[in-house]
């Protein structure tokens, strides 16, 4: 993304267009609003996000109205097991009129690609995401081509108990910002489901409430929330205690901590502020954290439901016995 | 990828187990268990000190120096300067309580301090050379202690602290455990002993660090096991320090002998062979400047010429007089005392080991690098043995030069002289009026008690307690021999008292000698009064002990019998006629103990360490509450000048909430903790929080002109929260204070 000319945006801007796009996304998803608030937060600090949960809970459909409502362009990538790399990134094509080797552009040129039931496809081909979600280019026969800015992937798994799955590698659970699940919705919002999906997809009415132009002015808002030592400290503390921590085998990467960073900044600014609170940085840590950590009992290391709750634990345990540094009373 | 080495690896580089840093509150703990320790090792003397108040003041100074140190140690990270702060504490300390007048600004000493400072040593020395065991803790001893103990505790702090080392500290600790055992062996106290011991292990149980605390335990046992062996195998000292029965060399023996003879174990001092047939009385030395409050030793003149093998011509005894000589052999055992037993007059002593030198005008000899223990030595004496006859003749005259020894006080109680005066009514000469005097003791109602006097206030040789002795008519040989020698002095016989040994207990006799064992029961003191031509002459006023000499003796046919005409006026005179002797007026033993130092009296000192003690103890409880009002205080008064920050108050808030009870962990966030603090007043919590957060972390903070209302609105918020009880205990005892001390947060 160039940024040379966009401007930030106000900070009553920012508000208004944020929510727009929550309520937006609320016509479709009903009483999730962690999830969606989450999807968002990712979506402006430029992250990738993962969205895990057993079938049938809206995961697609959270992807999918996050996309709608910016009005820019949307790939979807459905993974299957005989899925290939270039299925995603795109083939050269010999053009027989102009004696050369032309570039197809693959799916994963749009500003937000949804590749749905990731974990379905082989690691080969889960792997062909690794270069684009980190770098935001693609390299095809030698020749690289860059993404369009801005560029966010929201995949979604089934749980690795499901059949036909294959976990996620380690690389690449690093390079999304967030793990959410979307949870089973109450009965409330179940009820009210069945009414509003009697005869068509709510899908269909939503429309984009904010322009590429805006998203990019938002992301621009976002960077420019700043961060205080003693929250980079914090974060930085948090960070370090997975690494040392007797249940965990890997502890965070230092990529890690920075995209809790990112992510606290985006969730600052949708709380309105400008500057970072430890709290985003608490509330921040299960989801940017947990899905990197290995824990340190193989048994529970398989990556299912148990281990993710186990993880889960950990992580939360970890924010409560770090130290919230204030800083000094001088340096103020 | 070598620089990708496992976490667990590198955190373990960088936090070696071995370097890791000495904890604050490790630091407080130790100290607490070294004063623990000290306390109870101190706690053990008992066995060799009569009383408790000792032991208060030695635990003031326990308490001191830990403290000090402690203190120092929050407020400074140089390793050596806290000992430094708790050694110039306790000098503060220790001259206030000794020598207050001397002091600049009452604490910092000066040069006359440290003059009074050695004074109190040599007193400490005679003190310690006087008594028997278990002795008072007077001035000298409790001045001696105190820099003791001040010494072991700086030692046991810098070794366990900035060395590091607790196991060692156990070392200045247990030798001084030890010290009962070692001056006085088989007295020491098993119960002390554990509980020492089990402070000392709990000692290295906590102080020592990780990874050293086997180290520690495995030190700490050897040197459990060395000091109950050599408390154990170690010689016994008998006869070379305190456990010997030592009498005064100088300052006023008089007035421990009471001490002497009230102790419970009646010990063999000495034994001594003599061609007297009847055994002789051992003087060490003679009383007789009763100037003062009390009498005192005179003021003597030894030469280094005054060597015992010629000593001088006793006083005023001319050749007329009739002597008998006699070979005396006197065996030492445990008496130690650096005068000298002797029949009166000697004219030599051989066999001495060390300078012994005789002093004029009293005789007594004396040595400045001996003491008696262990030695062996025979005396030439001559004692002299006037006959009745030759007394009368003495009649009333008195010879130039003795006005010393006629002097009384001026403060002496009428009921001494009148008493006096009735007692010998008319009697031409001195001789009769000395016969009526010694009578009066014999045959009144007086009776032999060693605890009277101390029971009912009055031990001791001054006026009043003379005065008080003529009125109850009981007390033992030093109040028998003080009357009689003022009584003598006020009817112009010059008199003095004589302090030594009975003749004892014969055990074996052969045609030519008796051998004569002596204990400490037969400490006794007995008036001398000076007749012309004849000089000293013994009495014998005490009832029951001793034996009169033949001169004095009522049953010889040759003494001539003094009328009981008047003898029975005192006694119903003595009441209405005697002056009323307020209890409060009577100098107690403390106070006449304190004679040597003279400056500071030991009664009312006890009772200002007591006092003391108090004032301290009540102000180390005041303390917490105290400092926790004034932070308080000045953080609110920094906040109203709004340069200060929000967090000033936040950490104000925190800390009062963890005062009344609630206390709020650090790893909360801000707003975490302000749901945590569960006070209900929103407008100005939040307008902390928002003005906290806004500062802590973001780039551009705003002034917080509300932070010293919105802080004191918190506060007693807070304190509006709890029960009136937990309010008390917040205001008081505050525990953040405590915490803070406790586990010092690392400084970012």
């Amino acid at each position: 993304m160039d940024g040379t000319n966009v401007v930030s945006m106000s900070g009553d801007e920012f508000a208004r267009s944020s929510a727009r796009i929550l309520e937006s996304i609320e016509t479709v998803i009903d009483g999730k609003r962690d999830a969606v608030e989450m999807a968002l937060t990712v979506l402006l600090a430029e992250g990738h996000l993962l969205i895990e949960d057993v079938p049938g809970v809206g995961k697609t459909m959270l992807a999918r109205a996050l996309a709608k409502t910016v009005d820019c362009t949307v790939n979807r990538i459905q993974f299957t097991p005989d899925l290939l790399p270039s299925d995603i990134t795109g083939v050269s094509i010999y053009n027989q009129a102009t004696r050369e080797f032309e570039f197809k552009p693959g799916p994963v040129f749009a500003n937000i690609v949804i590749g749905d039931e990731i974990n379905r496809a082989s690691p080969k081909t889960q792997s062909a995401l690794l270069e684009s979600m980190e770098e935001g280019q693609v390299t095809v026969d030698g020749v690289t081509s860059a993404l369009a800015a801005p560029f966010t992937v929201i995949a979604t798994q089934n749980p690795v108990e499901m059949e036909g799955t294959y976990p996620l590698p380690e690389a690449q659970r690093d390079r999304f910002m967030a793990r959410i699940s979307m949870g089973y919705p109450d009965e409330t919002a179940e009820l009210a489901m069945l009414h509003t999906r009697e005869n068509a997809s709510p899908l269909d009415e939503v429309e984009p409430v904010v322009t590429t132009m805006e998203l990019i002015s938002m992301i621009r808002t976002v960077r420019e929330v700043f961060v205080s030592y003693p929250v980079e400290q914090y974060a930085v503390s948090i960070s370090q205690a997975t690494r040392r921590d007797r249940d965990l085998r890997v502890g965070a990467s230092p990529r890690a901590t920075l995209h809790l960073v990112r992510a606290a900044k985006a969730r600052a600014a949708l709380d309105g502020r400008e500057f970072v609170l430890p709290d985003d940085i608490d509330a921040l840590a299960v989801p940017v954290l947990a899905h990197r950590l290995i824990p340190a009992n193989r048994l529970s290391s398989s990556g299912g439901s148990a281990s993710t709750a186990l993880i889960s634990e950990t992580v939360q345990r970890i924010v409560a016995a770090t130290s919230v540094p204030l800083g000094a009373i001088d340096s103020a | 990828m070598s620089t990708h080495q496992p976490d667990t690896l590198r955190a373990s580089i960088a936090h070696p187990r071995s370097r890791r840093p000495r904890a604050a509150s490790d630091d407080w703990r130790t100290s607490l268990l070294l004063f623990i320790t000290l306390v109870v090792v101190a706690a053990g003397l008992h066995v060799i000190l009569t009383g408790t108040v000792w032991l208060v003041q030695l635990g003031f100074v326990s308490l001191l120096v830990f403290g000090a140190a402690a203190v120092a140690r929050l407020l400074t990270t140089y390793r050596w300067v806290p000992p430094l702060v708790a050694a110039a504490a306790t000098l503060a300390a220790l001259t206030a309580a000794f020598a207050p007048s001397t002091a600049f600004l009452a604490v910092i000493p000066t040069g006359d301090s440290f003059a009074l400072f050695s004074k109190i040593l040599d007193q400490a020395g005679v003190s310690i050379n006087e008594q028997t065991l278990p002795a008072q803790a007077d001035l000298g001893v409790t001045f001696v202690l105190c820099i003791g103990v001040a010494s072991v505790a700086i030692a046991a702090d810098i070794i366990a602290i900035p060395l590091g080392a607790p196991a060692l500290a156990g070392i200045p600790l247990l030798v001084m455990l030890g010290a009962p055992a070692w001056i006085d062996p088989g007295s020491s106290d098993p119960i002390t002993f554990i509980l020492a011991i089990l402070a000392y292990l709990l000692l290295l149980r906590v102080g020592s660090r990780r990874g050293q605390a086997q180290l520690s335990i495995g030190l700490g046992a050897a040197i459990v096991a060395l000091t109950i062996v050599l408390t154990v195998v170690l010689p016994s000292p008998n006869g070379t320090s305190l456990a010997g029965n030592g009498l005064g060399n100088g300052v006023n023996p008089v007035l421990t002998l009471g001490n002497d003879l009230r102790q419970g174990s009646d010990r063999t001092v000495l034994s001594y062979k003599t061609s007297a047939a009847t055994g002789e009385y051992l003087r060490l030395v003679s009383v007789s400047d009763f100037s003062g409050t009390n009498w005192q030793p005179d003021a003597e003149n030894t030469a280094r010429k005054n060597t015992v093998d010629k000593i001088g011509a006793p006083p005023g005894l001319t050749k007329a007089i009739a002597r008998v000589p006699d070979i005396t052999t006197v065996t030492v055992g445990t008496l130690s005392s650096s005068l000298l037993p002797l029949p009166y007059p000697a004219s030599k002593v051989t066999g001495l080991k060390g300078t012994w030198l005789w002093s004029s005008p009293g005789l007594s000899v004396t040595s400045t690098d001996q003491n008696t223990a262990g030695q062996k030595y025979t005396i030439t004496d001559a004692v002299a043995n006037p006959t009745p006859d030759q007394l009368l003749a003495a009649g009333t005259t008195v010879p130039a030069g003795l006005g010393r020894y006629l002097q009384v006080p001026a403060g002496l109680p009428a009921i001494v002289t009148t008493t006096a005066k009735q007692v010998v009514g008319t009697a031409p000469t001195n001789y009769q009026k000395a016969l009526l005097l010694q009578s009066f003791f014999h045959d009144g109602d007086f009776t032999y008690s060693e605890t009277a006097p101390v029971d009912q206030g009055y031990d001791g040789t001054g006026g009043q307690v003379i005065a008080k002795f003529l009125q109850v008519k009981a007390g033992y040989c030093i109040h028998f021999a003080a009357a009689m020698a003022v009584m003598a002095r006020t009817l112009g016989i010059p008199a003095r008292i004589s302090v030594g040994f009975l003749p004892g207990q014969e055990v074996s006799a052969t045609r030519s000698d008796a051998t004569f064992d002596v204990s400490t029961h037969d400490l006794h003191a007995w008036p001398e009064l000076y007749f012309a031509g004849i000089g000293w002459t013994r009495f014998e006023p005490t009832v029951s002990r001793g034996v009169a000499p033949a001169y004095a003796d009522p049953n010889d046919p040759a003494v001539p019998p003094v009328s009981a005409t008047d003898n029975s006026l005192p006694a119903k005179g003595a009441g209405p006629s005697a002056p009323a002797v307020a209890p409060t007026a009577v100098p107690t033993r403390h106070a006449v103990a304190s004679g040597g130092a003279g400056s500071v009296s030991g009664g009312s000192s006890s009772w200002i360490w007591v006092a003391l003690v108090v004032l301290v103890i009540a102000l180390l409880a005041l303390t917490p509450g105290i400092l926790r009002s004034a932070q308080r205080s000045r953080r609110i008064r920094r906040l109203a000048s709004a340069r200060s920050p929000a967090l000033l108050g936040w950490r104000e808030v925190l800390q009062t909430s963890a005062d009344v009870g609630n206390p709020i962990e650090d790893t909360l966030t801000p707003r975490e903790a302000a749901v945590a603090l569960g006070v209900d007043v929103r407008p100005s919590l939040e307008r902390m929080l928002a003005a906290l957060e806004r500062e802590r972390f973001a780039k551009d903070p705003r002034a917080y002109p509300g932070a010293a209302d919105d802080t004191r609105d918190l506060v007693s918020a807070l304190f509006a929260t709890t029960k009136p009880r937990t309010r008390v205990a917040a205001v008081l005892f505050p525990r953040s204070l405590w915490e803070r001390i406790t586990r010092r947060p690392a400084a970012p």
